[in-house]
């Protein structure tokens, strides 16, 4: 096996340099105040959203500039393929999958609003990233297709074709795609684990440590979902959750679903377990308690993702940690640069933005 | 230029009615650093009130920044006007700056509207472009999109003479309309009974709300899709590909729209921006002000050569109503509060201050080394990148960056610094007869291509070791200049202490010339014999048993004032403090000496790497003009040392002079000097 240096080395010089263009609280400030859209956009400028503001400029359309934003990352992430060997390039491949289950997702959510719900899609797939991320897939067959069938030949030499034949029928019966994005969820999560469990000692604990925490973050907008907009029984909702989690797992819920905590809805159990595993979230929470919505345990989880990332980041340099810091303060970044975008579309008030990054 | 600018403290007194004339013309005079009152000694200053804003700054700020904002999103950017305080207009009302940033907010978000607008239809064409190609012709593509596709292709029959209209009449609709040119024979002679013209519509599903009423009024009559049909693919891509043309043209022309309303609203936006930046400094000139009842008090440091200017400008701003008084650095009232350093150098030498503010700032009256660093640095980059051909190259780059700092309006300091090291780079390679590594010309001082390749040389330098000697040699010079610096600045100090008996004091200079004499002695007499025992005890041995003196008297001089005790123990200190200092003065000196033979090295490296490049080219045409690949090679070659021996012989040049140089007088304890001014950066 490479040694830790020859394997990280280049990576977490690449991608430690790349961090250092996160951009400055004062940016992201500045864009939060900006009075109307131009101005906000224009403060991209100089900055590593550049890209949003030459699309939007061009074309006044600010998911163009974002699909393109979205497209790099995704060509320097499957670009460090080339650079790493066994066992880490499957982890890293495993990982990858996750921006294809999303690119997935997005497709079939257009065949199914189109062809289930009846919905308008018209032009909407021209933000579909088109590239191999891991598997070859044609995103606009997926789109057009006919029939469950059709989508199921799309996706056909993709682990996600049977997915698609088992899940899709319940769903246009249902009307939601919701069991087929799960079955989805839980197979990059049982993939991406797997991938980690044959790390090295040092890498696998980060890995499992990043992966555990992305699990809780996936599993507490479920529950949320779960308990009190489907009021699911406890051993439906078990079932569909992701097993691994740091806090949020399958037992340790099931443990207080019927709770004094738990009869004060999901917020009351996502906080009493994200507080036994992640000291500080109470605090973050601002003693929220059983009145904690979605969008602050989300919150709460981002900030322990973000720390999580950010130790990586300050400790040794030479492991995935490095790798999965590097992805997850990016996508977080660029999730918070959207929403602050979009917010100014809607014209939204600044406090209203804060409080939803 | 020799020292840094002396200053004069102003304190001044003027009535409060009168503050924000005194604050204009404080900037417009540029001058005057300010100081806080309260900082002055006394407790007089506690009884004052601040001067409250007249504005609100935090608002002033923001709104200068949107108009920036602004100005930054033309293309090119509306120019910032250069404020002089010269203009006399109505101060700005924030409430009318803000409606009016909104409006063109407003205006811009709607261009950026119909920019979405075409994109949107962009995207919608896309799509359709997309499914007509997986249908492969368009008759397969009606037959899937009455099934499940997005798409609506349909062929009818309309009226001559209504026809060409539908294009216009489909205007913002994502559509395709193609002529049916082979239709079939029913639908032929039906055409002609009514002398009618074959149509194909290629729209989506979604906008038939919108296209029914549209074909209906034109008269629209259903038809079966010809048999030829399939061949209408090809045309059908075209004619989307040449809409999608059309519409990212309407969105260039979007662009264009924006520049030409930022042309016509520039000058406003530049007006606003000075109106709100001018409030904005007035007002922060004016946050410096402490106030009584009636009267505001201010202070700060001036050059004393602008002192009378600076007076004259308050007494006519306040009509002769105020009362101003100068005080020295270091005396009475302005005893505690630290003089700024202005470097004051000819404009030719400005780009080396910041060569040496990036190292520190110099200490308030001492020498202002500058003039010193340029003449070295160049010194030093010559001889180690001694070539007329690259810095001619080097002194372009210089140009060209300056010129380009120019026009982008940014600081071109290091440019200039760059075309100087170009134009030495010259001399030097004039001198050492090399031209992009060849010899054009002979050398006016020696050939250093052919000493550094074994070649016979004439003259006072012939070997390697003459040009490892020469630049020893450069290097005492440069740290006995050093010497002398401090010398200078410790006499001005009246530090007699420090100017006896520091180790780059004159019991330094002294071990250390002593020493450079000693050495070339020994050199002079091929390593065989040492000056004579005597003169060596004289010149070395005597400063170095002064130096044993230097702890004890310190103590006396000093330790004792701070109520430090005699101890017996004390006699170690002393006796270990004696042998610290006299080794650090040999070793260091040595080291700090031969340093500077780093210059002989990356020269001896250039014209190396130099001659390594011609032999591969001689290696690729060993006879003869040089052939295309090695010319290929010299050029390539040429350019990888300017490159790198370029940034090398930059880097060890400013190296040599922070740490050789500065280290024996350099007292970066100075604190820039800033005045408020309206050309000051924010």
């Amino acid at each position: 096996m490479p040694s830790a240096i020859r394997t990280y080395g280049f990576l977490s010089a690449k991608l430690k340099a790349r961090i250092s263009k996160t951009m400055p609280p004062e940016t992201m400030d500045r864009l939060i105040k900006a009075r109307s859209l131009p101005e906000a956009v224009q403060f991209l400028r100089g900055t590593a959203y550049q890209a949003i503001e030459e699309a939007y400029t061009a074309t006044g359309d600010l998911r163009a500039g974002e699909a393109l934003l979205h497209e790099r990352e995704l060509r320097l992430y499957t670009g460090l393929f080339r650079y790493l060997d066994e066992p880490v390039l499957s982890f890293v491949r495993a990982l990858a999958a996750r921006y294809e289950i999303d690119q997935v997702k997005n497709a079939v959510r257009l065949w199914f609003d189109a062809h289930v719900r009846g919905r308008d899609v018209a032009g909407k797939s021209g933000y579909l990233f088109r590239g191999t991320i891991v598997n070859r897939m044609d995103v606009d067959a997926i789109v057009r297709a006919a029939d469950i069938e059709g989508v199921a030949a799309a996706l056909s030499g993709t682990p996600y074709a049977a997915i698609a034949r088992a899940e899709l029928p319940a769903a246009q019966a249902s009307r939601s795609v919701f069991s087929f994005e799960l079955a989805l969820d839980r197979r990059y999560y049982d993939e991406a684990f797997a991938a980690a469990a044959s790390l090295g000692g040092r890498d696998r604990e980060a890995a499992e440590r990043a992966l555990g925490v992305d699990v809780d973050l996936q599993n507490v907008s479920w529950l949320i979902r779960f308990k009190d907009f489907y009021g699911m029984g406890a051993e439906d909702a078990m079932s569909r959750l992701i097993p691994r989690g740091r806090a949020i797992k399958p037992a340790a819920v099931a443990a207080v679903w019927d709770s004094e905590r738990g009869s004060r809805g999901a917020g009351g159990i996502g906080l009493d377990l994200l507080g036994r595993s992640y000291p500080g979230v109470g605090a973050m929470m601002g003693g929220g308690g059983s009145a904690a919505k979605l969008a602050v345990l989300e919150a709460a989880i981002r900030r322990v993702a973000d720390d999580e990332a950010g130790k990586s980041l300050c400790g040794y340099p030479f492991s995935i940690g490095v790798v999965l810091a590097y992805f997850t303060k990016k996508r977080a970044e660029m999730r918070a640069v959207m929403t602050v975008l979009n917010a100014k579309y809607y014209a939204l008030a600044e406090e209203r933005i804060r409080s939803s990054l | 230029m020799m020292f840094t600018s002396p200053m004069r403290l102003l304190a001044a007194m003027v009535l409060d009615a009168d503050s924000d004339a005194i604050a204009k013309e404080l900037l417009r005079l540029g001058a005057l650093e300010m100081v806080s009152i309260k900082e002055l000694p006394g407790d007089w200053a506690s009884r004052l009130g601040k001067a409250e804003p007249k504005v609100n700054l935090a608002r002033l700020v923001e709104l200068r920044k949107r108009v920036e904002g602004f100005m930054d999103m033309a293309s090119p950017p509306v120019a910032r006007p250069s404020l002089d305080g010269s203009a006399d207009g109505e101060p700005a009302d924030l409430d009318v700056a803000g409606k009016r940033l909104d409006a063109i907010a407003a205006d811009i978000n709607g261009l950026r509207e119909r920019q979405k607008d075409l994109q949107d239809q962009i995207l919608k064409l896309g799509e359709i472009r997309r499914q007509l190609e997986a249908f492969g012709d368009l008759k397969a593509g009606a037959a899937a999109s009455s099934a499940y596709s997005f798409l609506s292709i349909r062929a009818g029959l309309m009226p001559a003479d209504v026809a060409d209209g539908l294009h216009e009449a489909l205007e913002g609709i994502p559509s395709v309309v193609l002529p049916s040119s082979g239709r079939d024979a029913a639908a032929a002679s039906q055409a002609r009974r009514h002398e009618a013209v074959g149509v194909m519509l290629v729209t989506l599903k979604r906008d038939a709300a919108r296209v029914e009423p549209i074909l209906e009024r034109l008269g629209w009559e259903d038809a079966r899709l010809p048999e030829s049909a399939g061949q209408g693919n090809a045309e059908a891509l075209e004619t989307i590909d040449r809409k999608i043309d059309e519409l990212r043209a309407r969105q260039a022309a979007c662009v264009d729209d924006l520049n030409a309303y930022f042309a016509s609203i520039g000058s406003g936006l530049g007006s606003m921006w000075a109106a709100l930046r001018t409030e904005e400094l007035i007002a922060t000139v004016r946050s410096g002000f402490a106030r009584t009842d009636r009267t505001v008090l201010f202070s700060g440091w001036i050059p004393a050569e602008k002192a009378a200017a600076v007076e004259a400008g308050i007494r006519k701003a306040a009509s002769g109503a105020c009362s101003v008084e100068w005080l020295e650095p270091g005396k009475g009232e302005a005893a505690r509060l630290e003089a700024p350093v202005e470097m004051r150098n000819p404009k030719p030498l400005k780009p080396f201050e910041g060569l040496v503010r990036n190292y520190a700032v110099p200490e308030y009256g001492s020498v202002d080394p500058t003039p010193f660093v340029a003449v070295a640095y160049l010194c030093m980059f010559g001889l180690m990148f001694g070539d007329a051909g690259h810095g001619l190259v080097v002194l372009l780059v210089g140009l060209l960056g300056l010129a380009s700092a120019r026009r982008s309006g940014k600081p071109g300091d290091l440019y200039r610094v760059i075309a100087y090291c170009g134009g030495a780079a010259i001399v030097a390679g004039v001198l050492f007869g090399s031209y992009f590594g060849m010899q054009w010309l002979p050398p006016l001082w020696f050939d250093y291509h052919g000493i550094v390749n074994g070649h016979e040389a004439a003259g006072s330098v012939r070997t390697l070791y003459d040009i490892l000697g020469l630049t020893i040699r450069f290097g005492m010079v440069v740290l006995g200049l050093g010497f002398a610096i401090n010398w200078v600045n410790l006499f001005r100090k009246r530090d007699w202490f420090t100017l006896l008996l520091d180790k780059a004091g004159v019991i330094g200079g002294w071990i250390y010339g002593a020493g450079a004499w000693a050495a070339f002695y020994y050199v002079r007499h091929d390593y065989r014999e040492l000056p004579p025992v005597g003169i060596l005890a004289l010149l070395l041995g005597l400063p170095t048993m002064i130096l044993a003196f230097k702890a004890p008297l310190e103590f006396v001089i000093h330790g004792r004032a701070s109520g430090k005790r005699f101890k017996p123990g004390l006699i170690v200190d002393f006796v270990m403090e004696w042998i610290v200092e006299v080794l650090e003065i040999y070793s260091g000196y040595l080291a700090n000496t031969l340093s500077f033979m780093r210059v002989a090295g990356l020269g001896i490296a250039h014209v190396s790497l130099m001659t390594a490049f011609f032999q591969i080219a001689r290696m690729i045409t060993p006879e003869g003009p040089f052939s295309i690949p090695a010319i290929l090679v010299l050029v390539l070659g040429n350019a990888l040392v300017i490159a790198l021996e370029g940034l090398s012989a930059g880097i060890q040049s400013l190296r040599l002079n922070y740490y050789e140089f500065f280290s024996k007088y350099f007292n970066g304890t100075g604190k820039a000097y800033r005045p408020i001014s309206f050309k000051a950066a924010e």
